[in-house]
């Protein structure tokens, strides 16, 4: 059978993690530009997944270095609510992460993105989703 | 009189009551409770009888005491008002009354999230003092709450419960006399472990004088184990267990024997604070221990009899 | 204003399982504010339920919209063609929003998709806390302003009882004693007489113990012709 390649979303804040994404082409992942953390609503997240996503990352500012007030603190609480949701649904609370990576630092992103892309991979496509 | 029950007189006579509390079971016999109740007939002159202690269900208090008042023993039926409202705390009055109980105690209850059935309906449609007013309205002014009238009278003795360890502390004694003023007569205090808080407190209290309109009996409950106390000193709200009291437990060799040991001396010293009229000992689990700590008190026995 | 939280997704998907066409109507007023039932709460919730579908395997058309208030008929009447495109509605409103929804459009089904808390305000962000039980019959003139009946686990009006320690309610570490809040306020004020009064029993026929309960006002009510 072969390999298992997931579709995977990165929700990245345009004053950080979306530069650095910009720098970078890893098959399988689309980078979403968002205004900022604070923009984020769970309702973006769970749209990523029934647009196809098996995977969604937030990405935002470094703690303290917000361009606003708080924006990445923010999508981090959204994210745990939103890993809430999945879990009751079933689909699993690892098929979302946060993680805040600086605008000049795409090797973080590229690790960070990498690294839940193979979790992913190990995890096979989302139960019960008829793939699209 | 006002209801002429055993421990009225003791009380009334001067005399420094005793009474033992019995917590009826959790199933349909009532063996034990009774058995507790004839071990300790030479050493108590009354005999609490919880109601729903805890929040834990239990066969009900008035069918106990009328047990005991069946066996000649003297009960004193205590009612929380979390699980009746006014119209079954009225019929559970009368209903004692008739059958020969005389001595009803009114507590507030713990709460029902805290004890067997946390999923319950708390009913709170009356508070105890307000409890304690209607008693006194059914037995002085022949009124029930609503302003109807009872078509025999009521003989009551009431009773109600004082905490000198719950907060906030400086307005305890005004609550108490409050309660006095709703119609108690008799009260019981917490289980006391922490001696000078108890003391501010009944200092307070002989300062107004309260001690002179109602009888005040102290609580005392013989710690079993560590555990158990450390339990009601982390747990248990309106509790104070002072770190010299779970020292000398930890360090005791029979922990027992020491628990029965600090009970007997804190008697001691309570009948040694000024405005204490009787002690109830609330041996939780432990009641075949009452006679012997009532005996190792010293002066206490024999009981006063009446005819 | 009313208090909710959303009902656990299992129990929204359990009961919205067998319908095709779903619309999920969020309300904007109380529920909005307190972040369970909006707009965005509804989007939130018709994009989990769709998920869950396709997980499932079990397609859904559906939905999310909302209304300014579902407690009033006329916030109602501007949707009414468009709710009756679907099988189901599940209404982020309030136990009254839900209710009005039913009884104005009585031909669907609507079911709730929070639990009506309480009567509240927030507290901070992120923390609401009950402070009115709505028992008809307001005592805060005798407590200056915090409600026995609410802020005490036991609704007692002379208290506060042998669990109260040092502020705190017997019922659980979190709770303030509302007596001792009482006692602390009429103290600040120079009140504290009024901890000696003895308040009697509660009427509680105005509360819900008099059964539901409706309140008719003829000065305002609108005669024809008028
Ligand atoms: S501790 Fe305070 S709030 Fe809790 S039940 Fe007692 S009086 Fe009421």
């Amino acid at each position: 059978m072969a390999e298992h390649s997931p579709s995977m979303v990165t929700l990245c804040c345009e004053n950080s993690a979306f530069l650095a994404a910009e720098k970078t082409n890893l098959p399988g992942v689309k980078a979403v530009k968002i205004p900022c953390g604070a923009q984020l609503e769970h309702v973006h997240i769970l749209r990523a997944f029934n647009q196809g996503a098996e995977g969604v990352m937030v990405l935002a500012c470094l703690k303290e270095n917000c361009k606003h007030s708080f924006g990445n603190d923010r999508a981090e609480k959204k994210v745990a609510y939103v890993k809430g949701l999945l879990k009751d649904m079933g689909v699993g609370e690892d098929r979302l992460a946060y993680a805040p990576v600086a605008a000049n630092n795409e090797i973080k992103y590229t690790q960070a993105v990498k690294e839940m892309y193979e979790k992913l991979k190990e995890m096979g496509p989302i139960e019960g989703k008829v793939k699209k | 009189m006002f209801a002429g029950s055993n421990l009225e007189k003791v009380l009334s006579n001067g005399h420094f009551a005793v009474t033992g509390e019995l917590g009826p079971m959790r199933g349909t016999d009532l063996g034990p409770c009774l058995e507790h109740a004839e071990h300790m007939r030479n050493h108590v002159d009354a005999y609490n009888i919880t109601c729903n202690q805890t929040a834990v269900v239990r066969i009900a208090s008035m069918a106990a005491a009328i047990k005991l008042v069946e066996r000649g023993m003297d009960p004193v039926m205590q009612m929380t008002v979390r699980d009746r409202n006014r119209i079954m705390l009225q019929a559970d009055i009368l209903g004692g009354a008739a059958c020969g109980v005389g001595n009803f105690l009114c507590i507030q209850g713990d709460h029902q999230t805290l004890g067997s059935e946390p999923q319950a309906k708390g009913v709170y449609d009356v508070d105890s003092t307000q409890l304690m007013r209607i008693i006194k309205n059914m037995r002085d002014e022949n009124v029930f709450a609503s302003g109807d009238k009872l078509e025999a009278p009521l003989k009551a003795f009431i009773g109600g419960v004082v905490n000198p360890f719950a907060d906030p502390f400086e307005y305890r004694v005004d609550r108490f006399a409050k309660k006095i003023e709703a119609g108690v007569q008799f009260v019981q205090t917490q289980c006391i472990y922490d001696m000078d808080r108890l003391k501010e407190y009944m200092k307070r209290v002989v300062d107004k004088g309260l001690h002179e309109k109602c009888y005040i009996m102290a609580g005392i409950t013989p710690l079993k184990a560590v555990g158990a106390a450390m339990y009601m000193k982390n747990n248990v709200a309106g509790i104070i267990i002072p770190d010299e009291i779970v020292a000398r437990l930890k360090g005791a060799k029979d922990k027992k024997k020491e628990g029965l040991k600090m009970a007997i001396e804190q008697i001691q010293q309570i009948r040694e604070i000024e405005g204490f009229k009787g002690v109830h000992i609330m041996a939780i689990a432990w009641e075949e221990m009452v006679p012997h700590i009532v005996e190792e008190v010293g002066g206490l026995l024999p009981r006063p009899k009446f005819d | 204003m009313i208090i909710g939280e959303r009902k656990p997704l299992e129990e929204v998907f359990n009961r919205t399982d067998s319908f095709k066409k779903i619309c999920v109507l969020g309300c904007e007023t109380c529920v909005a504010v307190c972040l369970a039932g909006g707009d965005k709460e509804a989007q939130e919730t018709a994009e989990a339920i769709k998920m869950h579908r396709e997980q499932t395997n079990n397609p859904v058309e559906i939905k999310a919209s909302s209304i300014q208030r579902q407690c009033e008929y006329e916030f109602i009447d501007e949707v009414m063609e468009e709710l009756k495109e679907y099988d189901v509605i599940l209404s982020l409103a309030c136990g009254v929003g839900v209710q009005t929804m039913a009884t104005k459009v009585p031909e669907m089904f609507i079911l709730p998709g929070l639990n009506t808390s309480f009567l509240g305000y927030p507290l901070e962000q992120g923390v609401w806390m009950e402070n009115c039980k709505a028992c008809g019959d307001c005592v805060l003139d005798r407590t200056y302003g915090i409600c026995p009946v609410t802020r005490c686990s036991k609704s007692m009006m002379n208290g506060p009882c042998g669990g109260s320690s040092e502020g705190i309610c017997e019922v659980s570490k979190d709770t303030e004693c509302g007596w001792a809040l009482i006692y602390d306020r009429l103290k600040a004020l120079g009140k504290l007489e009024y901890m000696d009064e003895i308040i009697p029993p509660k009427n509680w026929s105005t509360s819900f113990h008099g059964g539901p309960r409706k309140i008719v006002r003829e000065d305002v009510k609108i005669v024809r012709g008028e």
